[in-house]
């Protein structure tokens, strides 16, 4: 259990890096050096595929570029996955017409992106475990679809009392 | 106000600029844990003129860098996750992956969360600081279940004010637990959710205020709650007492306190006294503190740990464990919870995170056949819950976001806090892992009894009755037969007249060493239906005059 | 023999008793007005200690010489003033000579209480020796350091800087422009801590209200003055900013002003603060906005946030990579209230453009950080003296200056040691000492000149 494997704590160390867990004991904010640096044709990709998943023009280009960034470092062959998503929603549209995402066994993998892709904009959280990396708390979407009556955790909410009253 | 005192928690700083001290120390009083526990004790102690070492396993952290380290966390429903975590003193951690450090030997993992880091685990609380019921100190004369307390409530009412006082408390008054005096902090005022939950309950159900260290005014150079909604993992603004204040004022009040410091071993003399007590640092350099009395208040897991390890040719099975009660009698509340959608907006999230509980079966003739308990309605944003759920089922485009609204605004949780029944096969041993300093890590063993699942049974009853009352749908259960623990862990260090059936006598001093004392929540021999921090923290406090008392003319 | 004399007693008693009902009826309403005229003075924020009774003294001032404890001015007669007469009494507050003719130490804001009209005074007197309950607890004795434990010395400051005229009105002016005249340069003494002093701690009437430090908390440029002053506050500001600490122009409230408020202003009549405000900005007086109590009472004041303000920032791993130190310690200490971008948050307060950030120096901005914000009723701030360090403070406070106050003003960390200690050390302490052995040579000087020309004249 505790006796760690060398190769266990370099991925733990990794780990630590890329979450920002680590606070300033390691230098969080060198695996995102290279942010600037994703294409800009593969965010434009992201977003055209992120409109579609979430029906929503307006979509925050920053936090796109930082969304496709994480996606690149936890989510394995990314960037053609999202490729062969972009295109399947370009050829069978119809598949988004249910509530609920059913690609069918054909397409798991892309389907597998699509939960990811909404995942990144609505938790602010790309990838799980080892691989999960913080992209950010206040504009996931889940904390701006309830902005009108709920401040993200840790934020206050107002003077002490002000939850009293109906929201 | 605060007034400003010297700044040295900068590890840099102490490294560089403080003169290395000699290896040995001397102090009137050494205690082991800088938890709220140990630094109240220690805070009295040095009040009334001792001096006092106060030794701490982890670091010293600040609130600030805690709470950045919870907003940019990738982990955010894992409260452990914002805490600094070292290999040099180890503690439960489960994000990115689990370390496994407790491990796990019974039929039930025992999944505590505890923190190594000045302060201690009451960082991460909702403030919770619940008086016992007065039976709850005598169920086995009372019910014929569990073991009668060697003391009373009234032994410990002047204690428990005392602490309320301190760390600023309020609630509803009439909860079960008589005072002499009211609660000296006004209640925080009821969020919208919990007067809804309120009104459509009663009669048949009375919701009440919790007992909680949480300023509704200015209180102690802190201020006022302002719906953070963040109590667990970490108030960003002080509002509620933890466990770091209680070792800031230790230190404001003189007590020398020393982080990074790993108490491995506890030396005793020809009589059993304990003569030394030794540290590691964090370069596994080797510390020795001798005192005249020794206090261990690092947690009802590690202290247990302590003892264990603690092994002479005289005490084989360890300190204070002759007759091998040390760490068996392991307690806490196995918790069973349910879920629904209110079918009226409520949203949760406005305020603090646990604010109102059904207190109506704490106690009764019932206590006989089941297991008492309370039952906790949560006030925490279920806005990242809910998310997961809805993207695990697929949600997408507007319906995600519509889901993502209308369960956030009506998602309701409850869960319980159930007394459990000491059994000595409940218990903490040493596992044969070692850590990096080459110490022992706990291994748990953990069960659950007929008597606690029939009390899980008298729960659901009441679940389900809730949710139909409050038009619940998507109503969800625990697992049947799971239990998780709350880190209300008592019963390892037990207090009791018998030597025989107990570690510590009704002070917290350990039966065979008449300089070692015990504070905590592992001196409590039973749980009880509620959060236990006030309890073991009275009981710190009374440990505390009764060395004062001993050791007047030493 | 005993019943009589219990009988006699008895009607003496009683005598006694009717007489004092009936004095009471008649001084009720001078108790009352004295009552109010110790409200504006602000008698409790020094002669009133938590946990002490009230009046009784034993208030710690720290002034850049030493300590000086606050007296016990309840009519006790052997701990407080009770055997004051009304001339002793208007003595002390207007010359700063006690009843024994010990000086008193100008901590004591004698210099404006001169202002007081007769009126006045006996309606204070009326209510110290009858509307306060006698507390028969000594206060601490003060202690300053030579030569300021001399007493006496304070007699040449008085020759030198007392004008212990009372207020005379303007005729030229309004009735509430006087009234507030009356109030500012007496009883509510705001030049105590807004005008500077000069080398001798009195204060410069050249430079009245224009600002001073003391020591630790910067009292501001209080005059019309658009550019250093308040000159662009509307009366309306004034009036709420003085009657519950917060104004629409973002201010709010701190220290020992804040302290002002709570226990004086807040609890004055809202004519007194119109009056105020009519004196300090004599232009706008005319155009003021009429003050509507309503709309900014502190309830209001939350009840506005009807709906929570949703956060804007970019916390985006590569955005917070970039950060200053200044704006890492805003973001893990203040933006939980004040938000990420500095606005406030649902009632709490913005710093954008807050009045704080607008002044000559940060002191204010460093010592709301140190010890945080508390008023005695709503919502307080934290402090950090015990979570920052220096450094910290002075990164968080330039921050601040900077990014939503718009100011060059900075701060250093030897500025922050200083006020986190309570103020830099005085130097009239050492000016004083030099002064002193500088006077004792010339004493000496003299002597041995009239020596001289007695043995001259002598010869």
């Amino acid at each position: 259990m505790v006796n760690f494997t060398r190769r266990r704590v370099i991925q733990i160390a990794g780990g630590f890096a890329l979450t920002g867990v680590a606070g300033r004991w390691l230098a969080v904010p060198e695996a995102f050096a290279g942010q600037n640096g994703v294409p800009a044709e593969e965010v434009d990709d992201f977003l055209a595929v992120s409109r579609k998943l979430i029906m929503r023009d307006e979509l925050d280009g920053n936090l796109a570029n930082a969304l496709v960034h994480a996606s690149k470092l936890a989510l394995d062959s990314f960037t053609e996955q999202l490729t062969r998503l972009k295109a399947l929603l370009a050829e069978q549209p119809a598949l988004l017409d249910g509530e609920q995402l059913d690609f069918g066994a054909a397409f798991a993998a892309e389907e597998a992106l699509a939960r990811n892709v909404l995942s990144g904009w609505y938790t602010g959280v790309v990838g799980s475990g080892d691989q999960a990396i913080y992209v950010t708390h206040i504009n996931a979407l889940s904390n701006q679809v309830v902005a009108d009556k709920l401040v993200p955790t840790s934020f206050s909410y107002g003077p002490c009392g002000s939850w009293h009253r109906a929201p | 106000m605060y007034i400003a005192a010297p700044k040295v928690s900068d590890r840099r700083f102490q490294r560089e600029y403080v003169i290395p001290m000699s290896n040995d120390k001397v102090a009137d009083v050494v205690v082991v844990g800088a938890g709220i526990c140990g630094s109240l004790l220690a805070t009295r102690l040095a009040r009334a003129g001792r001096s006092v070492l106060l030794l701490e396993s982890g670091p010293r952290k600040g609130r600030g860098e805690l709470v950045q380290n919870y907003r940019e966390s990738a982990f955010k429903s894992d409260y452990m996750a914002p805490y600094p975590y070292s290999e040099m003193a180890p503690h439960p951690r489960f994000s990115p992956t689990p370390n496994d450090y407790l491990e796990q030997a019974g039929p039930h993992a025992y999944q505590a969360q505890y923190i190594r880091m000045l302060g201690g685990t009451s960082w991460h609380w909702a403030a919770q600081m619940w008086r016992y019921v007065p039976n709850d100190f005598r169920t086995q004369s009372l019910y014929g279940v569990g073991v009668d307390w060697p003391i009373s409530y009234d032994d410990l009412e002047d204690y428990y004010y005392q602490v309320e006082v301190i760390t600023g408390v309020g609630g509803e008054p009439d909860n079960g637990s008589p005072r002499t005096k009211p609660f000296p902090m006004e209640r925080v005022p009821a969020s919208y959710l919990q007067q809804r939950v309120t009104e459509r309950l009663a009669p048949e159900y009375r919701v009440i205020d919790d007992a909680t260290a949480r300023n509704s005014r200015s209180y102690g150079g802190r201020p006022a709650c302002c719906g953070n909604n963040n109590c667990m993992p970490i108030c960003p603004i002080d509002a509620q007492y933890h466990g770091g204040i209680a070792a800031q004022e230790a230190e404001a009040e003189g007590v020398e306190i020393v982080t990074e410091a790993v108490v491995y071993r506890l030396e005793h003399d020809i009589q059993g006294r304990i003569s030394a007590v030794h540290y590691y640092d964090w370069d596994k350099v080797s510390h020795k503190v001798t005192a005249q009395t020794v206090v261990l208040a690092a947690n009802a897991i590690e202290t247990p740990k302590l003892l264990l390890m603690s092994t002479s040719d005289r005490f084989e099975n360890g300190i204070a464990n002759a007759r091998d009660n040390v760490g068996r009698n392991l307690c806490d509340h196995p918790a069973v919870g349910v879920s629904f959608d209110v079918d009226e907006p409520v949203w949760p999230g406005r305020g603090p995170v646990s604010p109102c509980s059904i207190g109506d079966f704490r106690d009764g003739e019932f206590r006989a056949e089941h297991a008492p308990f309370r039952l906790d309605i949560s006030n925490g944003s279920k806005v990242a819950s809910v998310t997961k759920e809805l993207l695990a089922e697929g949600y997408h485009g507007r319906a995600l976001e519509e889901q993502v609204r209308f369960r956030s605004a009506r998602r309701l949780a409850l869960k319980n806090a159930m007394e459990q029944l000491p059994d000595p096969n409940n218990r903490v041993t040493l596992s044969a892992t070692r850590d990096a300093l080459g110490l022992p890590t706990p291994r748990m063993y953990w069960d659950i009894g007929a008597y606690e699942r029939r009390g899980a049974e008298a729960t659901r009853a009441h679940y389900t009755r809730i949710a139909e009352m409050l038009g619940g749908t998507n109503v969800k259960h625990s697992k049947e037969g799971a239990f998780s623990n709350r880190q209300h862990i008592t019963g390892t260090l037990s207090m009791g007249n018998d030597p025989a059936t107990s570690v510590t006598d009704a002070w917290g001093r350990a039966h065979d060493h008449e300089n070692l004392f015990m504070v905590g929540t592992g001196v409590m021999p039973t749980v009880g239906t509620c959060n236990v921090t006030l309890t073991a923290a009275a009981l710190a406090l009374r440990t505390a005059d009764r060395i004062l008392e001993e050791t007047q003319h030493g | 023999m005993a019943k009589l004399f219990t009988g006699l007693v008895l009607v003496a008693s009683s005598w006694l008793v009717a007489q004092g009902a009936q004095a009471q009826e008649a001084d009720a309403a001078l108790i009352q007005r004295g009552e109010a005229v110790a409200i504006e003075g602000d008698c409790a924020a020094c002669h009133s200690e938590p946990g002490r009774p009230a009046f009784s003294g034993g208030h710690p001032i720290k002034s850049p010489l030493g300590t000086i404890y606050s007296t016990n001015i309840t009519p006790s007669l052997e701990a407080g003033i009770g055997h004051y007469s009304l001339e002793e009494f208007s003595a002390a507050l207007r010359q700063g000579v006690r009843a024994d003719g010990g000086h008193l130490y100008p901590a004591m804001p004698y210099t404006a209480y001169a202002k007081l009209t007769d009126d006045d005074i006996e309606a204070l007197y009326a209510y110290f020796m009858h509307g306060v309950a006698p507390a028969d607890v000594a206060a601490e004795e003060t202690a300053l350091p030579f030569p300021f434990n001399l007493r006496f010395s304070m007699a040449g400051w008085n020759l030198l800087f007392l004008d212990d005229a009372p207020f005379e009105p303007d005729p030229a002016r309004s009735e509430q422009y006087n009234r507030g005249a009356y109030l500012v340069q007496g009883a509510t003494h705001c030049g105590t801590c807004h005008t500077p002093r000069n080398f001798l701690m009195a204060e410069r009437d050249s430079a009245a209200l224009e600002g001073a430090s003391l020591g630790t908390w910067y009292a501001p440029n209080i005059t019309a003055d658009v550019q250093n002053g308040i000159g662009d506050w509307s009366h309306a500001q004034l009036v709420d900013y003085l009657r519950t600490g917060h104004a629409d122009n973002g201010a709010t409230a701190g220290g020992p002003m804040l302290e002002a408020i709570d226990l004086s202003f807040s609890r004055m009549p809202l004519t007194d603060l119109e009056a105020i405000a009519t004196y300090l900005l004599p232009e706008g007086s005319e155009s003021a906005a009429p003050i509507n109590a309503e709309a900014s009472s502190p309830d209001a004041e939350t009840s506005n946030a009807s709906a929570p303000q949703p956060l804007s920032d970019d916390d985006t791993p590569a955005a917070l990579a970039a950060i200053s130190p200044g704006e890492r310690v805003y973001r893990n200490q203040c933006a939980a209230c004040h938000a990420p971008d500095g606005g406030g948050l649902n009632g709490l307060p913005s710093l954008v453009g807050h009045p704080v950030l607008d002044k000559p120096n940060a002191d204010n901005v460093v010592m709301a950080v140190l010890e945080g914000v508390w008023p005695e009723h709503r919502q307080g701030m934290l402090g950090f003296a015990e979570e920052l360090d220096d450094f910290q403070v002075a990164d968080v406070t330039n921050y601040l200056m900077d990014e939503f106050g718009g100011s060059d003003v900075r701060i250093d960390t030897a500025r922050v040691a200083e006020l986190r200690a309570g103020g830099a050390p005085s130097t009239l302490l050492l000016l004083a000492r030099v002064g002193m052995v500088a006077g004792a040579v010339v004493v000496v000087a003299l002597l041995v000149l009239m020596f001289w020309r007695r043995r001259k004249r002598l010869r």
